[in-house]
């Protein structure tokens, strides 16, 4: 990380602290200061945005483990979040165990699914993986759709709202609070993964996995736990979504979604923290505006019927293309150069 | 046993369909080493530009047929201009994404233009059904199987014999040195960009003439996926023979599956190929196994 | 004729790798570029023939020119096209094409296809081995085979100017004689420039009229291959000879702390 000058390291502790100056902190607090009191002065309906916001953080950091860190491209990420989402609801709606015990089941069993379909990637990369996280992604939703006695098939099933010690969290804000608490700590140990031991493994798996092989990175179990770890925060993202909501089905996890996903850890920066988050802000707010404009241009320029519906992909495929042929390193680089150029303003 | 004729008899000519979207998989993949994930798309934009020519133009069909392949040449040039050229030399991975993005966007575009969700087109082959020993099979089918074979032929001769196509496979065996010929690479990637689209264009005239213009028919792009994972990605052979497994597999498996599992077996089918293939012999029945040094 | 003057190129921006090179190959003339590994040849070579791009490598200053027309950072492509052919270093055939089929890509951007079959003919007159390998996969062949099949690939394309690029890399003392004469028979034949890159600098200035040497991106001597020849650092330090022309003894520790003339 890039500090002002004058910052020195006294002991090994301090130079790999997170936050090191007085202004860092002063930034963190006022940031978490203003989330935690956002219920006051937002409205219901943006907090749910910012609730969707939340839980679309998780996923997109789950998958930045696996295809930002590790490299291994999965366009398959919205079938692990179903995975997560019908593991929850079954566990609270069918079998009527605690929220808790349906969230971390959540996360354990898309992760166990997601590894299951992560061994191909040993021996395969690049597109073969891709392909077989596609075939991942049919497989599942096909299966969610017709194991009608357990997950409700087409139909969808209804899931009770998430409740901690008795207390029921039904509101837009009392979930707002619990999705945020998971935010922060899976944003904090991701950042912490990606510096550690594991996390260097899987950055020289993704420069040059043969490389990484002959150094005495052990392929197999690294993969897979990128896989795990990657699936485990798309099933803790399914999850608290499907608290969330309330109900669901398959819907909710097309291949399209899978490719959102992409998109969003692209436009944001891949193998940084800060990407999934700047990309997903970017990808639902840029929702939110074609929500409320396309209406507004149909009326107006009395655009033809499938513009509200054709004008999202179009949008997002453009922003995927432009992303990667013009800043190919994302959001997240714009960002430290916009820090930059601040720390060092007036030069 | 009819029965099994008919699956069997639908299943191959379905899967000759296959093939033929799968053949511009391979074809872009050979010459350039990219994966164009936005087969399914293209499948899907083709065949509706079809449905506008035929259907809302009203153009005949001897017209509108050669229109909709210039369209699909142009779209082929269009995306290899905006989407590949820029990153030529990137890494698997963004060249894996930006067709991805297209997709995306081209899906977009089919609902701005198209906002029906379906639509047929009109019959392009004779109504009255071949028998073949027991099974019936509609005209369509027959030519679709043709259609295929005899593009497959081309290519091969196309690859082995033509200036062209040799200097695609050069291509992908060393682009650098392709250049230091003196010949335009770009210009090898945009054609066979081209190529390959026109391929998807018939192939999606083909499997709407036969089902219907729906979404559906992203999934065929989908499963010309395995066809290509089944059959090895860098061979043309590979593909015309996975093609028909597949929709035997389908076809069949379907049929005979349905009963036993859950109704909609056969959407399936083909992704548990795609997965079973990856973990017994990844490189697929006739594909190369790729030297890799560090 | 090609012309280089003051050409500097720098990769990615920032190394700087060529400062200032010129030099120049007449019409029908062999000329030799000669130097020490990393010095810049191929780099060189590159700038030319237009191939510096696909390395995110740029000519920064100076200009090249050949025949009165400015070809300076011109793609491949272009270059190409006005008859200046590189064949690269280290025998980059096309692994799964076979003999003929790599010799014909050489020719994709001519026309006239009665005379590509007879310039085929000609590169199997000239490397009669490659004809009886014709249908042999490329990436088979032996590495002296691969080489041949790279320079007759460069003729192919029925170059104006041919540029090679250590043509004698790895191959045995018999061939490097073979494959050279090739080359000057080719050049005589068809009176065609030749701009080659070489270690092997006694062969080399065998061939060639004229000659350049390179150190660290700068030219420090040329001449004619005769003058050359008998220039006394030439023969020390990249033929290996003492002033009186017999192998150099390092065990005279005085001749091995020379300074060359020229830095
Ligand atoms: N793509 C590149 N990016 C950065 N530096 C490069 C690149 N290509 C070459 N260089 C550097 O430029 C310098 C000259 O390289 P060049 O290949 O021209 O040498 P050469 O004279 O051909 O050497 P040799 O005889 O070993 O082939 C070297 O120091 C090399 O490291
Ligand atoms: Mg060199």
């Amino acid at each position: 990380m890039s500090l002002p000058t004058g910052i020195r390291s006294y002991s090994y502790s301090q130079d790999m602290a997170v936050f090191r100056t007085r202004t860092h902190w002063v930034w963190l607090a006022v940031l978490l200061a203003f989330l935690f009191t956002g219920p006051l002065y937002w409205s219901n309906y943006w907090l749910g945005v910012v609730n969707l916001i939340g839980i679309t953080v998780i996923a997109a950091t789950g998958l930045n483990i696996l295809t930002g860190y590790c490299g291994q491209l999965s366009i398959g990420h919205a079938g692990f979040i179903a995975v997560g989402a019908y593991t929850s609801a079954i566990m609270t709606n069918r079998f009527e165990l605690p929220f808790l015990v349906g969230l971390i089941s959540a996360g354990g069993i898309a992760g166990l699914v997601g590894m299951v379909f992560g061994i191909p990637s040993l021996r395969v990369k690049g597109f073969y993986l891709a392909i077989s996280t596609i075939a991942a992604q049919f497989i599942i939703i096909w299966v969610i759709n017709h194991w009608t006695s357990l997950t409700g098939g087409f139909v969808g099933i209804s899931v009770p709202p998430a409740s901690i010690g008795g207390i029921s969290l039904v509101s837009q804000a009392s979930q707002f609070y619990l999705i945020m608490i998971v935010v922060i700590i899976v944003v904090f140990l991701t950042n912490n993964l990606a510096r550690s031991r594991v996390g260097r493994a899987f950055v020289a798996i993704r420069d040059n996995d043969l490389a990484a092989q002959v150094m005495g990175i052990n392929l197999f179990r690294y993969k897979l736990l990128a896989f795990f770890l990657g699936c485990f925060l798309a099933g803790i993202a399914g999850s608290l979504l499907a608290h969330w909501t309330g109900f669901m089905n398959a819907e909710n996890f097309t291949m399209t979604d899978s490719i959102l996903y992409i998109g969003m850890i692209i436009i944001g920066g891949l193998g940084t923290t800060i990407g999934p988050i700047l990309g997903v802000l970017f990808i639902r707010l840029a929702q939110q505006g074609i929500t409320f404009l396309s209406p507004l241009l149909e009326d107006t320029f009395a655009m033809p019927a499938g513009f509200t519906t054709g004008l999202g992909p179009m949008v997002f495929g453009l922003a995927i293309m432009l992303f990667l042929i013009l800043e190919p390193r994302g959001l997240a680089h714009r960002w430290a150069l916009i820090r930059a150029s601040y720390r060092l303003w007036p030069f | 046993m009819a029965e099994f004729g008919q699956f069997a008899i639908t299943g191959v000519t379905v899967g000759m369909v296959y093939a033929l979207i799968a053949l511009g998989f391979v074809l872009i993949w050979k010459s350039s080493g990219v994966a164009n994930l936005t087969l399914g798309q293209l499948v899907l934009v083709f065949s509706w530009f079809t449905y506008g020519m035929l259907v809302q133009a009203g153009f005949p069909v001897w017209l509108g047929m050669p229109l909709v392949v210039l369209f699909a040449v142009g779209v082929g040039w269009l995306v290899e201009r905006i989407a590949l050229r820029p990153l030529i030399g990137q890494p698997i991975l963004s060249l894996i994404t930006v067709t991805l993005g297209v997709a995306f966007f081209i899906e977009g575009m089919v609902s701005f233009i198209w906002p029906k969700s379906v639509a047929a087109l009109p019959r392009l082959f004779p109504d009255e059904p071949v028998h073949v020993g027991a099974a019936v099979v509609s005209q369509e089918y027959l030519w679709a199987a043709v259609i295929s074979v005899v593009l497959f032929v081309l290519l091969t001769l196309f690859f082995k014999r033509h200036r062209m196509g040799i200097v695609m496979r050069a291509v992908a065996d060393d682009q650098m040195a392709v250049q230091a010929c003196g010949i335009p690479v770009a210009q090898i990637f945009s054609r066979s960009w081209m190529f390959a689209c026109a391929l998807a264009a018939v192939g999606g005239v083909l499997m709407s003439s036969i089902g219907g213009i729906t979404f559906g028919l992203v999934e065929t792009g989908l499963k010309a996926f395995s066809v290509v994972i089944l059959g090895g990605l860098d061979s043309f052979l590979g593909a015309i023979v996975a093609g028909p497994i597949i929709g035997l597999a389908e076809n069949v498996g379907g049929g005979y599956l349905t009963p036993l599992t859950w109704p909609g077996v056969r959407e399936i089918i083909p992704f548990v190929i795609i997965v079973i293939v990856m973990f017994i012999r990844p490189h697929g029945l006739f594909g190369e196994r790729r030297i890799e040094r560090i | 004729m090609l012309e280089l003057s003051n050409v500097e190129v720098s990769y990615l921006g920032v190394i700087r790798v060529l400062h200032g090179v010129s030099l120049r190959v007449d019409d029908g003339q062999i000329v030799a570029l000669l130097g020490a590994n990393g010095a810049g040849k191929s780099t060189t070579l590159k700038a030319i023939s237009g191939l510096l791009r696909s390395e995110e490598g740029e000519v920064t200053g100076g200009s090249i020119e050949w025949r009165g027309q400015k070809i300076t950072n011109r793609n491949a492509e272009e270059v190409g096209k006005l008859g200046i052919i590189q064949a690269l270093e280290g025998r980059r055939v096309f692994e799964h094409l076979n003999t003929e089929e790599n010799l014909l890509v050489g020719a994709y951007q001519r026309r006239d296809r009665s005379a590509v079959r007879d310039d085929l003919e000609m590169v199997y007159q000239y490397f009669p081995s490659l004809k009886e390998l014709r249908r042999n996969t490329a990436g088979y062949l032996s590495g002296g085979e691969q080489q041949m099949l790279v320079v007759g690939r460069a003729i192919m394309a029925s170059p104006q100017l041919l540029m090679l690029d250590e043509p004698s890399l790895g191959l045995a003392p018999m061939m490097v004689e073979e494959i050279y004469g090739i080359i000057r028979r080719f050049s005589r034949e068809h009176e065609t420039s030749v701009l080659l890159v070489e270690q092997n600098v006694r062969v080399a200035l065998g061939i060639a009229d004229y000659g350049y040497v390179m150190e660290n991106g700068r030219i420090v001597l040329d001449g004619s291959a005769d003058f050359l020849k008998h220039n006394e650092d030439v023969r020390e330090f990249y033929m290996g000879l003492s002033a009186t022309g017999t192998r150099k003894s390092y065990r005279e520790v005085k001749h091995y702390k020379r300074r060359k003339r020229w830095l």
